[in-house]
């Protein structure tokens, strides 16, 4: 039973009806309790809503999934304007992926530590993938601009 | 205030259930 509710939960995201995937997902951990992808589903569909607290508030009762969720809940952090803790989270992870230096980024932006985030950003921009990103770009850009 | 991206919520993305369904 648990794959038919999967193929509903993905048919329910593909529409991007978040609500009712969130209630899909519910019905999965009643029978599943602490499902890898019914959780991070869950996380995510509240993302996409905008409704951060209770993103977070599903991360911190994912029980052993909790750990794998640093990204998701520095980036509902950040959202939610509580910059500080959102570099708690961050800081907290020790070799740092690019999304998290992305986000990193943003944080200190926010923060106004124009310097550290100029700092993420050329290190960014020194790796191949990332030289042609006009995003990257105009990130840096405004950085500059605000930092005079 | 400059255009500035949200660069990271593009990492925020929904894991396959390909496996699950
Ligand atoms: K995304």
């Amino acid at each position: 039973p648990l794959d038919i509710l999967f193929k509903e939960l993905d048919e329910a995201i593909q529409e991007q009806q978040y609500k009712k995937a969130i209630r899909v997902c519910n019905k999965v951990l009643s029978q599943s309790v602490n499902d890898v992808e019914a959780t991070q589903c869950k996380v995510l569909c509240y993302m996409y809503l905008g409704s951060f607290q209770d993103a977070v508030d599903t991360i911190n009762k994912s029980g052993p999934l909790k750990d794998s969720f640093v990204f998701e809940k520095a980036y509902c952090l950040y959202s939610s304007a509580k910059y500080t803790d959102a570099l708690k989270e961050t800081t907290s992870i020790q070799s740092k992926p690019n999304n998290v230096l992305e986000l990193e980024a943003q944080i200190y932006y926010k923060l106004e530590n124009y310097e550290k985030t100029i700092e993420i950003y050329e290190q960014l921009l020194s790796q191949s993938g990332y030289s042609q990103s006009s995003e990257l770009i105009t990130n840096l850009c405004a950085v500059y601009i605000d930092a005079g | 205030k400059p255009m500035f991206f949200d660069l990271a919520f593009n990492s925020c993305e929904f894991p396959s259930l390909e496996n699950r369904k």
